[in-house]
Formats: structure tokens, C-alpha cells, sequence
């Protein structure tokens, strides 16, 4: 299938070198990708002080298998790619409803960085569904014992996925 | 009545107000249903210690459990010493393995890890009847003693008094799910060893001490500071002694309503802390209860039931006693928060029993999400609702029943809950016997009242009976199988991860983490890509 994703920041070869940079004592096996959901939401917002940081064009980033929001910077650099249908995790999060609860997250975060006496206006303005690269990465110990990394292709953070 | 003043009524006005807005904040927050039903496993150190720890303790820690040692003296503190290393026992043998197996077996209720670790269709019947009938049973019992209790403290008629008690429980609970009950937990475990701890401090220097204390109750009768009860009732009795330590230093790893707090945090890293800070606050809290019925005893000689008195008030006569208005008014709260914490956590167990284990798996198979979602938090509404009515009408026989609901479920789910991630053997055999013979014997023993005559505990011989069976039926049925051999040593964490990887924690991408472990596991990626299971 032909999906939009966030390009990779991290090739194959960057996480290898990542990985071994960590420890000498493991092999990696296996490594292949996997693609995250997220709808990248804007929303135009409007709380009267317009130099402020979420005032005007804000990005909302939604987690379509979660449903976890947070406030992106930008949309980064997006291509189409071909994926394999099994390689890309189903949303299990309607747009619509992420565009329901996105408001609810600027919010928030509005209220956190400034005390403001309106509540602000935020309105709906486009949204783009994409993914985000994974590898999966399958190591072996020293004693041959299987154990899993996740890696994050954008930003190079990884944590162990079995522990 | 001991309260019954506009104080009284004020500060529990102000506290049920601020259970139900809890209740409204995380309604907002629960969006699948893994966060209503676990609170999506995020659960931190502290608040899984605090959740676990009330959940433990209901009401009987500030009036029945004071009341006995009012009557038994020293003996009682036999439970005591059980409770206080109960937290140690129950994180330190099941936190960890649990989170990890209930995870990689994809459960979101203890009777489907249960079902799910030792399948077949009697395991979920039985496991499943089991579990509904008598945690049912505690919330019923729950929901009356808080009614009892906000009569008794208030004055307010008992119908009255139920109706709001139970029905604050019934909304933060059906609002917020397990995050309001988790979070309610919280404040009320705050507010019950804050209250403790002050009336302790100041009966403490009415007595003199431990010294003064021990003195004068040897004085009254020396039988008060033997180890075997008030006149030595409970001479030679050993297997009573392992029994009223027994019972709560490992019964609460029976009880489901109390593992599914293992299942619900964060990380199994966080087993550890956990263990800590359940560990101080339970020596702040367990002991204090105990001691101070000891104090009754000298303070408050008015509540001997030979005079007509209720040794059940002690906390709360101490605190009249000895504390201006708005602090014993917060003791009064206090009590009602051991009594909240408990029957929120039982009723939410009953929601996830009833949406994931009933209507999931016999109803509706192919339910959404939001469905069972929506179907946990109608049955969290339709039990508080059917448990007020009956609480209100309390047919004859019902609450006898109930009593015995913890000494049932322990000796019912204990074997099997710890030979889940222990013994490798274990097996569905083992299980449906240990169920079986577990909740039999105890219900036997109960209604036969052969604790007394026999000298034995009914959790003592309840939990014997059920290890035995659990062990043989092992022993003799089929093994588990090679994927669910191995699953458990992963649970157990036998792989060794190079030193580099072992402290990597990326905050960051924690939830994509836990998202990506939950697709792996219920699509066949790993397969396909030549990857060995995660």
C-alpha cells in the first residue's frame, strides 16, 4: 500500500551503529520496519494575544493506536513510500474523533504555559494521516538469548520492547 | 452518635465533593479501554503502592481490627505483623512477573490472566463464578458499612446514609474508571495515615509510652500482654497463629481485586519502588490501628462490652478524645476513605469482569473498543445500583454470606495466581482443582464454624487444601505448552540484556513502545518477517 510517512532521519546502517555504540555484547539478528498511525491536526487558535506561541496556526499530533496527543513543531519532512500491508499498524482511532479531542490538548497546554482569562478559539483547519518508520530490531545476548529493540527511525531513541 | 455536628457534615461534604470531581476529571482521560480498565498501564510507583495498599485495608483496620485488640490484647497484633510484610509478599513475589505475563498474554482482568495462563473452559467458569460471587459479596458488605458507618458517626437514617456513601463510590467509579479509583485511593491513603498517625502521637503520651502501656495493661491483667489472647484463650493453638498471620501477609495475592494492581502499572521496573513505599506506608499504618485498641483499653474503659460499651469506637472516641473538632472530623473521613478505597476497587473489578469477561467473550466477541468500554462502565453502574437496593433491603442470610469472602477468594486464586509465573509445571489441572477445593473447604469451614473446635484458621486449612491440590493436579495433567513454557520465563525475565541496554529508557517513545508490543503480539508481523515471538 501507499502510505505518507515522516522520512527516516536514521538509516538501517545509522541504527546498527547506534546500537553497538551502546554495547559490544549482542548481535543483532533480524531488523525490519514497522509504521506507526499518527493524523497530524492544525488547528487555527485564538486566545486575543497574538504574539504568543500557541496562538495562531498550532499542529496537534495524534497517536491513532493510542489515542495520545501532543503539540508538534512542524510536520517535518513527509514522502509517499510503498509499504507492505502487514508492516503498517491499523488506526484504531477515528480522525474524526482525534479532531474531537485534539482541541482539549491545546487547551491544556495553553493553560500550562499561560494564565488566560478567554477561553480560546480553536478551530478545525486541515489534517494529514502518516506514519512514522520503526525498525523492529530482533538481538541475541551472549548466551544466545533472544531479546527485541524498537527503534525510532526519526528521532534515533530505542528502548527494549520485552522488558 | 459521636459526630452529627455541622463541622462533621462540612468536611465530609467538602471530601465526597472532591471523590466525585476526581471521578469527572478522569472521565475526560479515559479514551480506550485499556485506560479505563487499567488506566492504560501507566500507573506510577506511588500511586500503584498507595491504590494496592487501600484497596488492602478497608474499614475493619479503624474499627474491627482496634475492637479486637480492645478484647484479645496483644495476641491480635498476630495480624498485625501478617498485614505489615502483606505488601512486601504480595509486590515483591507477584508485582513484577504478573505485569509482565498479564502483558504478553494481552489481559485486561485478573480472571482472564487466569483464564488465559491456564486455558480451558472450566478455568473461565469456574475462575469466573468464583471471583463475581464473592467480591460481589465484598461490595455489598463494603457498600453497607459505609452506610453503617456515616449513620452511626452522623445520625443521618441509614437508607439516607447508604444512598449517598455508596452512591459517591458508584460515580467516581463509573465516571473515571480505574484511574479515578486509583487516584481516589491515592488522597484517601493520605488522609487515613495522616489521621492515624495524629491521634497515635497524642493517646501515645496519654499512656506513657510503651512502657506506661505495657504496665498498666499488665496490671489490669497480665493475660492482655501474652501472646495467646486475653486468659489465654488461644493457649497452644499454633495453627490459629499461622492462620492470623497467614491471612494477611500472603492472602491478598488471592484476592483479584488486589492483583490487578500489579497488571496496571507502568513499567514492572517500577515493582521495586513500589514495594518500598507500600512497605513504610503499611508500618505507618497497620500497627497504629492495632496499638491504639491496646490504648482503648486504658483510655476508654466505658467501651468493655461487658458494660454495655462498642469497642468497634475507639479510633474515633480517641479522636473526639483528643483532637479539636475539624481533626477528628477528618478521622471520620478517614474512616470513610479505608471503607471507599476498598469497595471502588471491588465494584471496578466487577465492571471488568462483567464487560471483558461475560459480554467479550460470551456476548459480543467481535466488540469494539469503545463497546466494552461503554458495557464495563453500564455494568459498574447497574452492580452500584443493584448492590444499593439490596444494601438498603438487607435480606436476612446475605451478609453472613460475605464475611468469609476474603478467607473464599484467597485460598481460591492464591496457587494459582503464584504458580503462574513461579512454577512452570503448573497447569489447568492444577488450577481448576485448587479452585475448586480452595473455595469448598473454606466454605465448609465457615459454615460448619470448625475454626474453633478444630483450632485451625479457615484461611489456614482453606489455603493448604487448595497448594495441594493446585500441586498434584499439576502433577498429574498435561504440562503447559513450549510457547506458554517460555512466555514464563520472559515473565521472569531470565534473559540477560547487555548491561548497555538494561537502564535504556526513552520517555519519549514509551507509548508507541507498549503500542508496538500490543500489534506484535496480536498480528502475525513477527512471523511473516522471520522474527521469533516478542
Amino acid at each position: 500500500m501507499r502510505i505518507k510517512v515522516i522520512k527516516n532521519g536514521f538509516t538501517m546502517e545509522d541504527a546498527f551503529e547506534r546500537l553497538y555504540k551502546r554495547s559490544k555484547h549482542f548481535t543483532i539478528e533480524n531488523m525490519d520496519l514497522l509504521f506507526y498511525p499518527y493524523t497530524l491536526i492544525e488547528f487555527d487558535v485564538d486566545y486575543g494575544e497574538k504574539l504568543e506561541r500557541l496562538n495562531g496556526k498550532v499542529l496537534c499530533m495524534c497517536d491513532m493506536w493510542r489515542g495520545g496527543y501532543s503539540m508538534a513543531k512542524s510536520k517535518g519532512e513527509l514522502v509517499m513510500t510503498d509499504a507492505d500491508d502487514n508492516t503498517v499498524m491499523p488506526a484504531k482511532i477515528t480522525v474524526e474523533d482525534a479532531i474531537a479531542d485534539a482541541p482539549r490538548t491545546i487547551y491544556g497546554e495553553i493553560q500550562k504555559a499561560k494564565r488566560i482569562l478567554k477561553i480560546p478559539d480553536i478551530n478545525y483547519v486541515r489534517h494529514d494521516s502518516v506514519y512514522k518508520p520503526f525498525f523492529i530490531v530482533e538481538c541475541l545476548n551472549d548466551d544466545k538469548e533472544v531479546f527485541h529493540i524498537l527503534f525510532d527511525t526519526v528521532t534515533g531513541e530505542y528502548s527494549l520492547l520485552n522488558a | 452518635m459521636i459526630g452529627g455536628g455541622v463541622t462533621e457534615y462540612v468536611v465530609l461534604m467538602i471530601y465526597l465533593i472532591g471523590m466525585i470531581g476526581i471521578g469527572v476529571y478522569w472521565a475526560k482521560h479515559s479514551k480506550t479501554s485499556e485506560d479505563y480498565l487499567l488506566g492504560g498501564r501507566k500507573i506510577g510507583s506511588v500511586l500503584t503502592a498507595l491504590t494496592l495498599q487501600t484497596t488492602s485495608m478497608s474499614g475493619y483496620m479503624f474499627m474491627g481490627g482496634p475492637a479486637q485488640t480492645y478484647q484479645d490484647g496483644y495476641f491480635t497484633l498476630w495480624y498485625a505483623v501478617g498485614d505489615g510484610g502483606g505488601a512486601i509478599f504480595n509486590v515483591g513475589i507477584l508485582g513484577k512477573r504478573m505485569r509482565r505475563l498479564s502483558y504478553y498474554l494481552g489481559c485486561l482482568s485478573p480472571i482472564e490472566y487466569i483464564e488465559k495462563r491456564y486455558p480451558g473452559p472450566a478455568t473461565r467458569v469456574i475462575a469466573a463464578a468464583i471471583a463475581i460471587c464473592f467480591v460481589y459479596g465484598y461490595v455489598l458488605a463494603q457498600f453497607l458499612s459505609a452506610g453503617k458507618t456515616m449513620s452511626a458517626l452522623l445520625g443521618v437514617p441509614l437508607p439516607v446514609a447508604i444512598i449517598i456513601g455508596a452512591g459517591v463510590i458508584v460515580f467516581y467509579t463509573f465516571a473515571g474508571g480505574y484511574l479515578a479509583v486509583a487516584w481516589t485511593d491515592f488522597i484517601q491513603g493520605i488522609v487515613m495515615v495522616c489521621s492515624m498517625v495524629m491521634i497515635f502521637v497524642l493517646a501515645w503520651n496519654q499512656v506513657g509510652g510503651l512502657t506506661g502501656l505495657n504496665e498498666q495493661l499488665t496490671a489490669l491483667d497480665p493475660t492482655y500482654t501474652g501472646m495467646w489472647g486475653r486468659g489465654d484463650a488461644y493457649l497452644g493453638q499454633w495453627g490459629v497463629v499461622a492462620g492470623a498471620v497467614g491471612v494477611y501477609l500472603i492472602g491478598y495475592m488471592g484476592l483479584p481485586h488486589v492483583v490487578i494492581r500489579h497488571m496496571a502499572m507502568e513499567s514492572p521496573k517500577l515493582a521495586k519502588q513500589t514495594v518500598v513505599i507500600a512497605t513504610v506506608w503499611n508500618q505507618m499504618f497497620i500497627f497504629i490501628p492495632y496499638i491504639m485498641g491496646l490504648m482503648g483499653i486504658l483510655l476508654l474503659p466505658q467501651l468493655d462490652p461487658a458494660k454495655g460499651g462498642d469497642p468497634e469506637m475507639v479510633v474515633l472516641e480517641l479522636a473526639y478524645m483528643l483532637l479539636p473538632g475539624v481533626l477528628a472530623a477528618i478521622v471520620l473521613v478517614a474512616i470513610m476513605s479505608a471503607i471507599m478505597s476498598t469497595a471502588d476497587a471491588q465494584l471496578m473489578l466487577m465492571g471488568t469482569m462483567l464487560g471483558r469477561d461475560i459480554y467479550q467473550r460470551y456476548i459480543n466477541k467481535n466488540a469494539t473498543d469503545k463497546q466494552l468500554m461503554s458495557v464495563s462502565r453500564i455494568c459498574i453502574l447497574v452492580v452500584g445500583v443493584i448492590s444499593i437496593i439490596i444494601a438498603l433491603i438487607r435480606p436476612p442470610g446475605v451478609f453472613d454470606l460475605v464475611v468469609f469472602s476474603f478467607s473464599t477468594l484467597g485460598s481460591s486464586f492464591l496457587p494459582s495466581y503464584v504458580g503462574a509465573v513461579w512454577w512452570k509445571r503448573g497447569n489447568t489441572t492444577g488450577c481448576v482443582a485448587s479452585m475448586i477445593c480452595g473455595c469448598i473447604v473454606s466454605i465448609i469451614w465457615e459454615a460448619a464454624d470448625l475454626a474453633g473446635p478444630t483450632g485451625m484458621h479457615t484461611f489456614f486449612i482453606g489455603i493448604i487444601v487448595s497448594i495441594a491440590a493446585y500441586v498434584i493436579g499439576s502433577l498429574v495433567g498435561k504440562p503447559p505448552t513450549k510457547e506458554m513454557q517460555d512466555m514464563i520465563d520472559r515473565a521472569a525475565c531470565k534473559t540477560k540484556i547487555p548491561a548497555g541496554f538494561a537502564t535504556v529508557n526513552y520517555k519519549d517513545i514509551a507509548p508507541e513502545t507498549n503500542g508496538v508490543l500490543t500489534f506484535l503480539k496480536d498480528s502475525n508481523y513477527m512471523e511473516e518477517r522471520g522474527f521469533q515471538p516478542v
